[in-house]
């Protein structure tokens, strides 16, 4: 017996359970089926940085209509906050100095609260960090991290309460192609028919999409992220930093924690099979990273380590929207390790362009994969230089650049 | 990288027979351990900064045995690492080293582990106060530090071990209120021939017991630690009677004034090296742990990479010295150090002596057969992960919205996230969500094992960004 639904989502991490749960406040009838368990892939081992600082207006206005839901989750979501405060900060090398001071102009217009900072304004903001190689900072004082867990958690409950099935360890074997509509899955828990299937599988998305014969332009790839213990002078909590000088992020953790992402260029993955644990190398980058920036750390000591993963797109930005040429089928995924701060707004989004026909809350347009085969990928006016996990070093030797 | 033939992780009994071995067969080996000094916990070496010259300066006669394997050590000129962790392993068995200020990774030819055990931790209303000691905590604390734990102190669990440390308490001048076995000990007298061939140890077993009659402390057989009592440390405990799976039986109780409670339900394997090396382990109902599958080599699933002593199923120090003997020779006869006839005439005596010790294990695991029911001591406000201060209520919690893995219930409330990797709560979250959740303990999982296996200063690291 198949049963039905208004749409059906495929994938359990943040983005999938903010899709549903924006789809079931808008009273559609949805199911989410997940092939493991919730937040089993990017989202329950994600950094969950929540700030605003990007280099273009599109993600910047999605992470803005995300913000307030973090910073008010117990108001508007019940339960207890997912979010915690600590000031953020992106730094740049002087050559970028410049760049960054429009992109905090833009940030402005938008409505982010951010300030530009010079390298010693940074460094009397926070003790203790390096600033000899900083040409200049975005400044967000609002801005800090989010538990990934309990957001996806508290995704899921609120939309279970207000009537979506959320179906965990069921797997998709099939998409429904016929008639060139995407109106069904098969699942291991039997076929599902509905009027619209959105595909939020994040790593998994590029083989579900190859199965119905449809190019994603993404590519799977490993993500590694060191934990540290704090020694006990840098017991209180530094900010959430970016840090486009040397290519990484870092942020403090519960515990007097800090965790540092490490740049990894591991691509083509199986997410299936890929081990959880660090490359042997990763820590000792992660360190060097780290103590660059903040030399006290040399006293802190590597607590643990585990290896993630994500869909990356062929720009680096997240594909959403309606697939053209399947009637019914539309996609939120390729976010390439940087889709937890805009789920809530990808959530509102993808609700009101499958129910409305298109989105309101900020435009995703320009998010839509067609960009790719028309050459309209998603550019940043005033870049920093490329970060190092992004680029891809067979792709970067073959063609010489 | 560099390459070193054999790679002997741990310096306790199994590890430094097979260092000895092999060496003495002419493998270069490198024998790496994270304590100050050589001897692992049974042949546990006072640290230089502590001795003092005279009196008591070494503990036991097992002091002294360990002191002539270590000087052999030595003398073979084994490459010996003190104070280095082993923080991850590999592909390849790459092998990551850490000390305090430096770092460095070096292939294994042959990668022999030698982790030994640690105490099985087992939460009961205020395990986490000060003054509770597990056994083997407190066996080093007094046999390497010359510290008692306390003045009046009970001694709580099963085991033989639980006799060893009120010798080392009563020797030391603390007052021990009680010693309580969980076990019965009703198959004592059924046993007891299966111990003829082994009266040495029972001879040990019985002075122990004998040293306690003397010295006026009731042993109390069939009886459990319920509860520590206390605010700032523990001032107080309430035992009572357990039935034959050691779960506590209501309206038995008694209460000791102490200040001091010493715990001890034996030891598990520690299995965290062989998990990072990709070595398979199955779930010994038995022991009421997991144990590395293991070839008659001593080999494990990976291969070249042999387990051996306490940390490929506690079994104590005697089978722990075979093993590592045995490793080594297998090590020596793979090099072509050590050929044919010989190979075969010392690793079949080896044997030989491992299949009359097993025998005495036998007895052993059958008189102290571990008792599930020690898992239910703890209620909800009992603390289950100790690092990051997560409730039992939570983990049932976690249990009762669907959790069915140890790596979920993990996700969700943080258990087994801190600095002990998941070694303190890890058997008893399994226990807890096999009984929750209606499920086996084999399906509720291990954490997944990742490096670091120990936290390692970043000051090492950064220097190892190769």
């Amino acid at each position: 017996m198949a049963s039905t639904a208004d749409v059906i989502v495929i994938g359990g991490g943040v983005n999938g359970v903010s899709i549903a749960h924006a789809l079931a406040q808008r009273r559609v009838k949805v199911v989410l089926v997940e092939k493991g368990a919730l937040a089993s892939g990017a989202s329950g081992r994600s950094s969950a940085l929540v700030r605003m600082h990007y280099t273009n207006e599109w993600d910047a206005r999605l992470a803005w209509a995300s913000f307030p839901i973090f910073r008010h989750w117990s108001e508007l979501m019940g339960g207890p906050s997912v979010f915690t405060h600590t000031g953020f900060v992106n730094v740049v090398a002087p050559a970028y100095a410049a760049n960054l001071r429009r992109n905090v102009e833009m940030l402005r217009g938008i409505g982010v609260n951010t300030t530009a900072l010079t390298a010693s304004e940074l460094a009397a903001l926070q003790p203790g960090a390096y600033v000899g190689d900083v040409g200049a900072a975005a400044y967000e004082p609002d801005s800090g991290y989010a538990d990934p867990a309990a957001t996806v958690d508290g995704f899921r409950r609120r939309a279970e309460e207000l009537g979506a099935r959320i179906m965990p360890w069921t797997v998709v074997t099939r998409i429904d192609r016929r008639e060139g509509r995407g109106r069904g899955v098969e699942t291991s828990a039997g076929r599902i028919d509905a009027g619209a299937v959105v595909v939020a599988a994040g790593a998994w998305s590029a083989r579900l999409a190859r199965e119905m014969g449809l190019d994603l332009r993404m590519r799977p790839k490993a993500i590694d992220t060191v934990a540290v213990t704090r020694p006990a002078e840098l017991r209180e909590p530094h900010m959430v930093f970016i840090d486009n000088v040397l290519g990484n992020y870092f942020r403090p953790e519960a515990g007097g924690l800090t965790l540092v992402g490490v740049p990894c260029q591991e691509w083509d993955i199986d997410p299936d099979t890929l081990g959880t644990g660090l490359p042997p190398h990763a820590a000792g980058r992660g360190a060097e990273l780290l103590t660059h920036r903040i030399p006290a750390m040399e006293r802190a000591t590597l607590a643990r380590g585990y290896r993630a993963f994500d869909g990356y797109s062929q720009d680096r930005h997240a594909v959403l929207g309606r697939v053209d040429g399947i009637d019914g089928l539309y996609v939120a995924t390729a976010f390439s390790g940087s889709g937890f701060k805009i789920a809530p707004a990808v959530g509102i989004c993808m609700a009101e362009l499958i129910t409305e026909g298109c989105s309101k809350t900020v435009d995703i347009e320009p998010f839509n994969l067609r960009r790719f085969s028309r050459g309209q990928a998603i550019e940043s006016p005033y870049p920093y230089a490329t970060r190092p996990d992004y680029l891809d070093p067979h792709e970067v030797s073959s063609t010489g650049a | 990288m560099r390459s070193v033939q054999c790679v002997v992780v741990g310096g306790g009994p199994a590890g430094l027979a097979a260092a000895r071995t092999a060496a003495r067969h002419g493998v270069h080996v490198m024998l790496v351990d994270e304590n100050p000094e050589l001897g692992g916990q049974y042949y546990r070496q006072m640290p230089e900064t502590f001795r003092t010259p005279g009196r008591g300066a070494r503990l036991g006669k097992e002091s002294s045995e360990g002191r002539r394997l270590i000087d052999d050590v030595r003398a073979l000129g084994v490459e010996v690492r003190l104070g280095t962790v082993v923080w991850g392993i590999f592909d390849e068995r790459v092998v990551a080293l850490a000390t305090q200020d430096e770092s460095e990774r070096i292939r294994a030819e042959h990668l022999i582990l030698a982790p030994g055990a640690y105490d099985r931790p087992v939460p009961f209303p205020g395990w986490t106060l000060p003054g509770v000691f597990t056994a083997g905590g407190a066996q080093n604390l007094m046999k390497g530090y010359r510290v008692l734990p306390g003045r009046r102190v009970l001694v709580a669990g099963s085991g033989p071990l639980l006799l060893v440390v009120a010798h080392y308490l009563l020797h030391g001048g603390a007052r021990v209120v009680a010693v309580c076995e969980a076990s019965s000990m009703r198959q004592l007298w059924r046993l007891a021939h299966r111990m003829v061939p082994h009266l040495d140890f029972a001879q040990q077993g019985y002075h122990y017991r004998r040293e306690l009659k003397d010295a006026g402390v009731p042993f109390l057989t069939g009886r459990v630690i319920r509860q520590a009592h206390g605010s700032a440390s523990v001032i107080g405990a309430t035992v009572s009677e357990c039935d034959g799976h050691w779960a506590p039986i209501v309206g038995t109780e008694t209460e000791f004034d102490v200040d001091a409670l010493i715990v001890g339900y034996g030891f598990v394997s520690s299995l965290e090296l062989p998990r990072l090396a990709g070595c398979e382990s199955r779930y010994d109902p038995d022991r009421g742990s997991y144990v590395p599958v293991r070839s008659r080599e001593m080999e494990s699933s990976v291969p070249e990479v042999f387990i051996v002593g306490d940390g490929a199923g506690v079994a104590g120090s005697a089978v722990a010295l075979e093993e590592g003997h045995l490793a080594g020779l297998v090590v020596a006869n793979r090099r072509d150090r050590l050929l044919g006839r010989d190979y075969s005439r010392e690793a079949s005596r080896a044997r030989g002596r491992l299949l009359h010790l097993a025998g005495f294990r036998a007895v052993m695991d059958e008189l102290y057969r571990f008792g599930m029911g020690v898992y239910t001591l703890a209620d909800g406000q009992t603390t289950l992960c100790r690092c990051e201060e997560v409730p039992v209520s939570e983990a049932l919690e976690a249990v009762r919205e669907g959790a069915t893995h140890v790596n979920e219930v993990k996700a969700w409330t943080r258990v087994g996230m801190g600095r002990c990797q998941g070694r303190m709560c890890g058997p008893a979250l399994a226990h807890l969500i096999a009984r929750a959740g209606g499920t086996s303990i084999t399906d509720a999982g291990v954490f997944t094992p990742r490096p670091p296996a120990k936290p390692v200063p970043l000051t090492a690291l950064a220097h190892d960004a190769q």
